[in-house]
């Protein structure tokens, strides 16, 4: 089943996309999923194990379901000072 | 009311109690870079009365841009030195304690007891969590933030009050791997963005000390300085956290990186050495299989790397020191 879900990126992976946020519809059930979905499209170089995702402001796990509307940040470790 | 703090203490978050608030707090400040400067000079001319400086780096042309305690007369010279010396210049109140080495797992506990409030302006996850089990361990506030480019992430914890909130661990309970993501030195940072980030987080470790509200314990604030979207993202508490729940695997700290099994922790007599700084070209048909090779760099991220790629060539005579020469 198909929905729709924004996507923003954050930090390396914003870099890697080239783009802030996009709308996507989707097919994938999962958080784990949706980035593998994404990973074959824009080749990102990090994986689930050195990644964070949060749905709706909140931080959860990959095998978080998805749902319409849900908005989902990839959050990739930072540590430059 | 004291003229140089007039502006401040007329606010009714501040007054009178809030100015002795100040004066009677201990801020550590680990990391005189980037985020370190705006921290630091803030803190100071805020009448913070004890700051602590910890730094091992020494004044770098490369700094300037951004580490704005800094001028071209002071390089080569021990950061923390020359922030101790501005900061006696810029507010007699403050008594400032410099230590001019890197913390590690045996000075944190020493370097951290004078301390109430801890923050941590480094540029490197070792550090970071290193800082962080140890704030919590001890019972320590702390203030973190980090940048990447143009964004960044602060975070607020306060150990000495808080056991039912989360910690950084209940989020990430491994250190990420160093070099999974740049530093400012290789992914490049506008001078500004580690002002702003570092401004934010004075602004909160100030607030801390006047015991007003500031961003909850296991939440990130992200801010994005190409665009200024911002989003505040919560963290739950993880019953399986190796430090702050009821079963921890942390106690105390220790050495917690753990060694691939090509790392090695110091240079010994039988290596041939090979630094990657000078010349980062090694040809793997040349080596020599009766030889032990140990591959280091600045701080052991580059050559971690390449040590790996030679092994899958199937070099295994091929080691990388760990931490590298800043390591050391």
């Amino acid at each position: 089943m198909y929905k729709k879900v924004k996507i923003e990126y954050f930090a390396v992976l914003r870099e890697q996309a080239k783009i802030n946020s996009e709308e996507l519809e989707t097919s994938s059930a999962d958080a784990r999923e949706l980035l593998s979905e994404l990973t074959s499209k824009y080749n990102f170089s990090l994986n689930e194990s050195t990644l964070k995702v949060a749905i709706n402001e909140e931080y959860c796990e990959f095998t978080t379901k998805l749902n319409e509307g849900d908005r989902v940040v990839f959050i990739p470790p930072v540590a430059g000072g | 009311m004291n003229t140089r703090y007039e502006r401040q203490m007329i606010l009714p978050e501040v007054g009178d109690t809030g100015q002795e608030k100040l004066r009677n707090s201990k801020v550590l400040v680990i990391g005189a870079g980037g985020l370190g400067a705006p921290v630091l000079q803030y803190l100071a001319a805020a009448g913070v009365g004890h700051i602590g400086i910890c730094d091992h780096d020494k004044v770098d042309l490369s700094n300037l841009h951004r580490q704005i305690l800094f001028t071209s007369k002071d390089l080569g010279q021990s950061k923390a030195y020359v922030a101790k010396k501005f900061l006696n210049q810029l507010n007699e109140d403050c008594q400032v304690s410099s230590f001019e080495f890197r913390i590690n797992y045996k000075n944190i506990e020493e370097v951290m007891s004078n301390y109430d409030l801890v923050i941590d302006c480094t540029d490197n996850f070792q550090s970071k969590f290193l800082i962080h089990d140890a704030c919590f361990l001890f019972k320590k506030k702390l203030v973190q933030g980090s940048i990447y480019q143009f964004e960044g992430q602060i975070q607020c914890f306060d150990f000495n009050h808080s056991d039912s909130s989360p910690c950084l661990r209940c989020l990430w309970p491994e250190v990420p791997t160093p070099g999974c993501v740049s530093n400012c030195q290789e992914a490049g940072v506008l001078g500004i963005v580690s002002g702003v980030f570092g401004s934010l987080q004075c602004n909160e470790a100030i607030k801390m000390i006047l015991e007003m509200e500031v961003l909850d314990q296991g939440s990130t604030l992200t801010l994005n300085l190409k665009n200024l979207s911002q989003r505040i993202i919560k963290w739950k508490k993880s019953k399986d956290c190796p430090l702050c729940s009821l079963g921890p695997s942390i106690r105390k700290i220790s050495e917690s990186h753990k060694l691939t099994e090509f790392e090695v922790l110091e240079k010994k007599g039988h290596f041939t050495e090979v630094d990657l700084r000078e010349d980062p070209s090694f040809d793997a048909k040349e080596a020599d299989p009766n030889k032990e090779y140990l591959f280091f760099c600045q701080r052991g991220i580059r050559s971690l790397h390449f040590v790996k790629e030679l092994r899958e060539l199937g070099l295994k005579n091929t080691y990388s020191l760990f931490g590298g020469v800043d390591g050391k």
